[in-house]
């Protein structure tokens, strides 16, 4: 059961579109949302809320998702948040990135459809 | 008359009491008695005190006393003088006995007296205290407390042998009541052994042989001992009783057995034979036992001083059981310092209890508590001055106080030790200089030296047989003689004047000078050692000389040299020998003060009178000329005064008893000289006589003699016993004359030895002496010089022993009877230079020389092998090595690459080897037996000139007296040949007046190579005409020739690089210096070598030139030279480097391209994405129309990214260089602030221009517009902030540069954060614009870079940044 997600990405666009599906999908969602890696790694660590899945964009400014991840993993938080990675990149080196990372239980291409939300689990 | 005499008596006693406590004393014990006092044999001057006189009943006072023989028979006054004149000869002090006096009443008055002897000046005084008896049983009363209180025995008996009243001392002494004694005869108490001659004894008493009479005899104790009482008895008639006095004498009696004892002992152990024949250690050991049964005691030992002193070492002990030779127990002076003073203070040490007594207390804990010691007897035994060893006798059951006869046994033995011990010394210092002497012989014999000696006036002594060859002169011609009678004058005084300082200063002298005879025509040189001699009082009393002829290596200064090193070694050893055998002449000096032949033979005489009871004893021994018998020593009463004789009595040798002794050699006893015609009266009359021969060597030396006044006094007994002392008289004298002349022997013994010990150690040659089982007994410095062992470690081994690993000379191991001195031993023989190899060391190899010779003692005996050796190891491996240089120089000479040949003076060829015949291709009789200079040659350098033989090396050397090195030449002896091509060397070779004598001549056939020059010339003609540079280099890599076209490519001259490396001139900054260096490293290892590398040309200009090397070698493979050749590639390069240059930047453009498909793609993506996601959202809910703005702007933001695509694409095209134009900088600024004038207005900017207007920049005007418009609307939307709106836009010409500067003062950026990523494409610092894809400024500078000109950012956060364009200027 999703209850919380995280939402990092700095597209506006793809901000409210996303959080509307996802709405639709797990009506019960409550969506937190960060613009860049900074900002939901400031979220973890100033107000932790039990999230149940976190959505991240790779291209960002301030600190993208890659960068993210090294963070994140720096951290050490005590309780895992799986990571689903959210991008519209074509270059196949960036989902083989992704999937190699052990915090990522997987890789979705852009845009997110009902289809694809339906299908995001907790557990890879 | 009578009162003087009286007076002066009287004097003369009251001075003696005075001197004499024990005459107060003696007087005082009985003051009540009477006593008389007189001069021995004298009994007309005496005086008496008032006791005496009442006890014979006269009044003192009255004039009627005038002597005492009034008073008393002249019998018992006769009896009374013989007893005290015996006391007197036998050093008695006391007599006791009683006499008989006529009481003035007429009744017999019984005296016990006792007179005390008193000696004073001659005079022999006695002192007589007398006890009244009276002459019935019943005593006075007054009397009765003294014969109680007597320590006498004190006896009246009757003619029945019984007694009828004795004293309670009876009781005291033999243990029996006095009722016991009275109940028996007294013959019942007498011991068995003397009772017959006790009854004889009181029959003539009784039988009226006698009046009185003296005797002594044993009485049995009531516990089974026995007393020895001494009796004197008078006997009364009238009332027929015996009145004795008895003495307990048990303790003289004991002492004077024991002496006897101890003399009986002292005379068996010196028994004829048994000191000469056995060795010293059974003689002690046989001492030993004896002294142990004598004394009594628990253990016995002799001790051996150690040679420093120090200590002792016990050497035999016996403990009654066991006789042990022992190694055993040492003692330190150093850790009983106590003992060691003490016995050295006195001759011996008795102690009572060795664990108190302060001379043994330090044994205590160690040596007396091991071996329960508790008395101590310690004698030292001498030899001469020094010490040879203690005897030490101890108890062990109880303690023991140590008699004056057990002391005085004691060191007699010690005595006989040392005699025995001197006695054999002589015997083995007789033998030592005989085999000594013949020793010395066989070395003078063998040794290759002249020896003599002078004495202190110059004359020679002694010479030996080298001496003798050397002068040439007969030996009645050289002894005697000086070195004036031998030497020429000015020789002779140097001579003199050596010997001089020789015996002045002690000092050896070496040295090496000219010693021609007189009758001698050539110069002689000796090297020469003189020695002081010294005589036995250790002046110098001559000098020895030892010498060899080193006329021959005299010449030779290396030789001399060494001879002066080998010399000064010789020099400081001789000093060393020299002080040990000062220190040697001193030891024997003080020996010779002590022992003294008078000093026995008193002391002998002393004893024969105190042991043996005799009135007189004289020793006499006979003079040098064996005529008369002199008197040496005499004593008894007639000699009071000790060791003087007056007038010594001298007697022919034929006359009297002594004569008779003497000519007989046997001893004479006479019994009533009376009756004998021999004797003669010496000053008084004796009745009988006793002469012993004194024996020494089969000779009589002397007789001893003694004299009684008793007829028929000497028995047989006193023959044999006097003939034993004789004997030891005779050992005695023979030890002092022993070591008198043993003294002799080892003064020629020393002198002897010093001769040899110091030819030993002057000379150079190792020598040792072996004996019959070839075991080494001597051996000298030099020996253990080469053995590289000391003469200590050297004695006890043999030749043959393993640790020489001993070899011939040609490495085969010697067997042991192969040996020199195992031959010499076997055969008798000498054997001469036997060569052989030895180790001296671990390491070290030896080669020595060895002449081996027996020696022979005086019988003819060989007793002994001496071998002399040289170490000739050096001698030995010079000639290998000589050897093997001379061989190693034949092969060279043979396998030499070149011809060589040796000329003599004439031109003659004495020495060629093959080569020289290869290469001249000649016959080599042709070269034998032809001068060079009379074969024709035709001949000619390289220049073609013909030369003539005089030209030819050889003889230019010969003729300018110098080398001539590397002449090449071309030679033929058939001119249809071709020329022979050959580098010819010569070298002069002088003799001492520098005269050439030959002359050495080498060459080398060059043909070949000369061949190959001409094969070079013909190549440089091809490539004198290449457009390649051409380079021949010599085997160190340098250039010999270049063509021409180095100047044309390079700029040099040939003469410029010839001498050079290859490159070394036209290196420059880029040019690579490895390159250049594996270039030069494979022209010295004549490899093949390629390479490119930059160059200068003279004129400075780069070029790339290609190196190709390639080594040449002869058709032996022999290298003759290296071809270079340098290509300029320099076009081919620089196309090379611009095709480099465009797929370089081909490939970064496709990098950068694929990179743009990657951004662009996802930039489409992105907008697509949005598309999807707002038309899926907007599908699911129609009315959710507010996305469709969203779909506008997202549309739109799509155009743009394509719209940039574009741009890009156009950016990337080569073309727009070409449309470059004059823009003015400060109108593009105003025309872009302009267009953008809404953004400016919206966001409040204050935009500051600082351009001048007349700035103008060749550029793409398209390019600069969008570098401006970039950063002006980055400035506008990143750089400003609602507090600082404030940009300023600068440009400005900066010297060739025109520099565009825009700054704000909005957020700046993290520099350090995003200096690698600021212009790389996709990069975006903000995430509040959501505008920005990360183009702009990677635009930007891509635009900038077109336009070859460069951007800069400064930032910091909070304060703004500041981005500066550069454009270079073009020409």
């Amino acid at each position: 059961m999703i209850n919380k997600i995280l939402l990092i990405d700095d597209d506006d666009i793809f901000q409210l579109t996303a959080s509307k599906i996802l709405k639709k999908v797990y009506p019960q969602l409550e969506i937190f949302s960060a613009k860049n890696g900074e900002e939901a790694l400031n979220q973890l660590v100033d107000q932790p809320t039990d999230l149940d899945l976190i959505l991240l964009d790779i291209n960002m400014p301030i600190m993208n998702g890659w960068e993210f991840l090294d963070a994140y993993a720096s951290k050490e938080f005590k309780n895992e948040i799986p990571i689903y990675v959210l991008s519209s990149s074509i270059d196949p080196n960036d989902k083989e990135k992704a999937d190699s990372n052990p915090k990522v239980i997987g890789f979705i291409e852009k845009p997110l459809s009902f289809a694809k939300a339906r299908q995001l689990n907790t557990a890879s | 008359m009578k009162e003087d005499l009286n007076r002066s008596l009287r004097v003369v006693l009251h001075e003696l009491v005075r001197s004499d406590l024990k005459i107060f004393d003696f007087m005082q014990e009985n003051s009540s008695g009477g006593i008389w006092f007189g001069i021995s044999e004298n009994n007309n001057q005496e005086w008496f005190n008032d006791s005496f006189c009442k006890s014979l009943g006269i009044d003192s006072k009255t004039s009627n006393f005038a002597n005492r023989k009034n008073f008393i028979s002249s019998n018992d006054l006769q009896q009374e003088n013989t007893l005290i004149s015996k006391a007197f000869e036998s050093n008695k002090e006391r007599v006791n006995y009683l006499t008989k006096y006529n009481h003035s009443n007429g009744s017999i008055v019984l005296l016990q007296c006792e007179s005390l002897l008193i000696r004073k000046e001659d005079i022999c005084y006695i002192l007589t205290r007398c006890i009244h008896h009276n002459n019935t049983p019943q005593l006075n009363e007054d009397l009765k407390e003294i014969f109680n209180l007597s320590n006498d025995l004190i006896a009246i008996s009757n003619f029945d042998n019984k007694f009828e009243l004795l004293n309670p001392q009876w009781e005291t002494v033999l243990g029996y009541s006095l009722d016991e004694l009275y109940s028996k005869t007294f013959l019942e108490f007498i011991h068995p052994d003397d009772l017959e001659r006790t009854r004889k004894e009181a029959e003539a008493l009784t039988k009226g042989k006698a009046l009185t009479i003296r005797f002594e005899n044993r009485y049995i104790k009531k516990d089974g001992g026995h007393v020895w009482l001494e009796w004197n008895s008078v006997i009364d008639y009238k009332i027929k009783k015996n009145f004795s006095v008895a003495r307990d004498i048990t303790e003289p009696k004991i002492r004077e057995f024991a002496q006897r004892k101890h003399t009986t002992s002292l005379l068996h152990l010196s028994r004829e034979g048994i000191l000469e024949q056995e060795d010293i250690g059974t003689y002690i050991r046989k001492i030993l036992q004896e002294a142990h049964k004598i004394l009594g005691v628990n253990r016995i030992s002799f001790w051996k001083y150690h040679t420093t002193n120090d200590a002792i070492e016990c050497i035999y002990f016996y403990d009654g059981v066991n006789l042990l030779k022992t190694q055993g127990e040492i003692l330190y002076k150093e850790d009983f310092p106590r003992y060691f003073n003490a016995i050295t203070g006195s001759r011996n040490l008795a102690v009572y209890d060795a664990a108190n007594d302060a001379r043994t207390v330090e044994f205590k804990e160690s040596y007396l508590k091991e071996h329960n010691i508790k008395s101590m007897l310690d004698v030292r035994v001498m030899n001469g001055s020094s010490q040879l060893g203690v005897i030490c006798a101890e108890t062990t059951n109880n303690y023991k106080h140590w008699s004056f006869e057990e002391q005085s046994y004691i060191s007699s033995i010690a005595d006989l030790i040392s005699t025995t011990y001197t006695l054999q010394q002589k015997n083995i210092f007789a033998n030592a200089l005989d085999k000594s002497e013949a020793l010395f012989q066989s070395l003078v014999s063998i040794l290759p030296y002249a020896i003599y000696r002078v004495d202190a006036e110059g004359k020679i002594t002694f010479f030996n047989e080298v001496y003798q060859e050397y002068l040439q002169r007969d030996s009645k011609d050289i002894l005697g003689k000086t070195s004036h009678d031998l030497f020429p004058k000015h020789l002779a005084d140097k001579y003199a004047k050596d010997d001089q300082t020789v015996m002045e200063s002690g000092q050896v002298l070496v040295t090496i000078e000219e010693n021609t005879p007189l009758n001698s025509n050539d110069a002689k040189f000796v090297e020469v050692t003189k020695i002081p001699i010294y005589n036995i009082t250790g002046e110098i009393e001559g000098i020895q000389a030892i010498f060899r002829d080193v006329t021959k290596v005299k010449e030779d200064d290396n030789l001399k040299n060494q001879l002066l090193k080998e010399l000064k070694t010789k020099n400081s050893t001789l000093l060393e020998t020299q002080d040990y055998l000062k220190s040697i002449n001193e030891f024997s000096y003080n020996i010779l003060s002590k022992n003294t032949l008078e000093e026995i033979v008193w002391e002998i005489a002393r004893n024969v009178i105190q042991k043996f009871n005799f009135i007189d004893c004289v020793i006499y021994l006979v003079d040098d000329k064996h005529e008369y018998l002199e008197q040496v020593a005499a004593y008894g009463s007639k000699m009071l005064d000790f060791q003087t004789i007056k007038n010594p009595i001298k007697i022919p040798v034929d006359k009297g008893i002594v004569g008779s002794a003497y000519t007989t050699a046997k001893p004479v006893l006479v019994k009533d000289t009376s009756k004998d015609a021999r004797y003669i009266v010496d000053i008084d009359t004796r009745f009988s006589e006793l002469a012993v021969p004194i024996i020494v060597d089969n000779k009589v030396i002397g007789v001893v003699d003694s004299e009684h006044d008793e007829r028929d006094f000497f028995t047989n007994d006193h023959v044999e016993t006097l003939s034993t002392i004789s004997r030891l008289v005779a050992m005695r004298i023979d030890h002092a004359q022993s070591i008198k002349k043993h003294q002799n022997i080892e003064r020629e013994l020393r002198q002897s030895k010093e001769l040899y010990e110091s030819i030993l150690s002057a000379i150079g040659e190792g020598l040792v002496v072996q004996d019959l089982n070839d075991t080494i007994i001597m051996a000298n410095h030099s020996a253990s010089k080469i053995l590289d062992l000391s003469p200590e470690q050297l004695r006890g081994k043999d030749s043959y022993d393993p640790r020489w690993r001993s070899t011939n000379e040609k490495g085969v191991a010697l067997k042991p009877e192969e040996h020199p001195s195992m031959v010499t031993l076997n055969t008798g023989k000498g054997v001469d230079n036997f060569i052989m190899n030895i180790y001296a060391g671990e390491e070290l190899r030896k080669y020595i020389s060895i002449n081996s010779r027996p020696v022979f003692d005086h019988n003819k005996k060989m007793y002994a092998s001496v071998a002399s050796f040289t170490d000739i190891t050096e001698r030995v491996t010079t000639e290998a090595a000589l050897k093997a240089s001379e061989e190693k120089f034949r092969t060279l000479f043979k396998n030499l690459p070149i011809g060589v040949l040796l000329y003599d003076k004439d031109f003659i060829v004495q020495e060629w080897n093959p080569q020289a015949i290869e290469i001249l291709d000649m016959d080599e009789n042709i070269l034998k037996n032809y001068k060079m200079n009379s074969i024709k040659w035709d001949a000619i350098t390289e220049d073609g000139k013909i030369i003539n033989t005089e030209q030819f090396p050889p003889f230019i050397a010969f003729k300018h007296k110098k080398t001539v090195t590397d002449f090449i030449m071309g030679v033929r002896r058939n001119p249809a040949k071709d020329y022979l091509w050959i580098k010819a060397s010569a070298t002069p070779m002088f003799n001492d007046m520098g005269e050439v004598i030959q002359i050495i001549s080498t060459f080398e056939d060059i043909s070949e190579s000369k061949r190959a020059e001409n094969e070079i010339k013909k190549l440089a003609n091809i490539a004198e005409r290449t457009a390649d540079i051409i380079l021949t280099c010599d085997e160190d890599g340098n250039v010999t020739w270049a063509n021409s076209a180095l100047t044309k490519v390079l700029g040099y001259i040939p003469e410029e690089v010839i001498g050079y490396k290859p490159g070394e001139r036209t290196s420059g900054e880029e040019t690579d210096p490895n390159i250049i260096k594996a270039l030069h490293e494979a022209l010295k290892e004549h490899l093949m070598f390629n390479a490119t590398v930059k160059a200068v040309t003279k004129t400075k200009k780069q070029c790339w030139i290609n190196y190709e090397v390639t080594p040449i070698n002869d058709e032996q493979g022999k290298f003759l030279y290296s071809i270079v050749t340098k290509r300029d590639i320099t076009d081919l390069i620089e196309k090379q480097i611009e095709l480099e240059h465009v797929l370089k930047s081909t490939i970064s453009q496709n990098k950068r391209l694929k990179e743009y498909s990657y951004i662009t793609s996802h930039n489409i993506r992105s907008s697509v994405s949005n598309l999807l996601g707002l038309t899926e959202i907007i599908m699911d809910d129609p009315k959710n129309l507010e996305f469709i703005y969203m779909l506008h702007e997202t549309t739109k933001k799509l155009d743009q990214t394509i719209n940039n695509i574009n741009k890009l694409l156009h950016l990337e095209e080569k073309s727009i260089k070409k449309h470059k134009t004059q823009c003015n900088v400060l109108e593009a600024l105003t025309r872009l602030i302009e267009l953008n004038k809404t953004v400016i207005d919206d966001h409040k900017v204050e935009m500051i221009l600082n351009v001048p207007a007349d700035l103008n920049l060749l550029t793409v005007p398209a390019y600069l517009d969008s570098i401006l418009h970039n950063l002006i609307t980055n400035a506008i939307k990143y750089g400003t902030t609602p507090y600082s709106k404030k940009i300023e836009v600068t440009a400005k010409h900066d010297h060739k540069e025109i520099v565009i500067i825009v700054r704000d003062y909005g957020l700046g950026l993290d520099i350090e954060k995003y200096k690698d990523k600021i212009f790389k494409l996709g990069t975006r610092f903000h995430s509040n614009k959501s505008d920005g894809q990360g183009l702009g400024l990677f635009m930007t500078k891509r635009q900038i870079d077109v336009l070859g000109g460069k951007i800069e950012i400064e930032s910091e956060l909070g304060k703004g940044s500041v981005f500066k364009v550069y454009f270079k200027i073009d020409d």
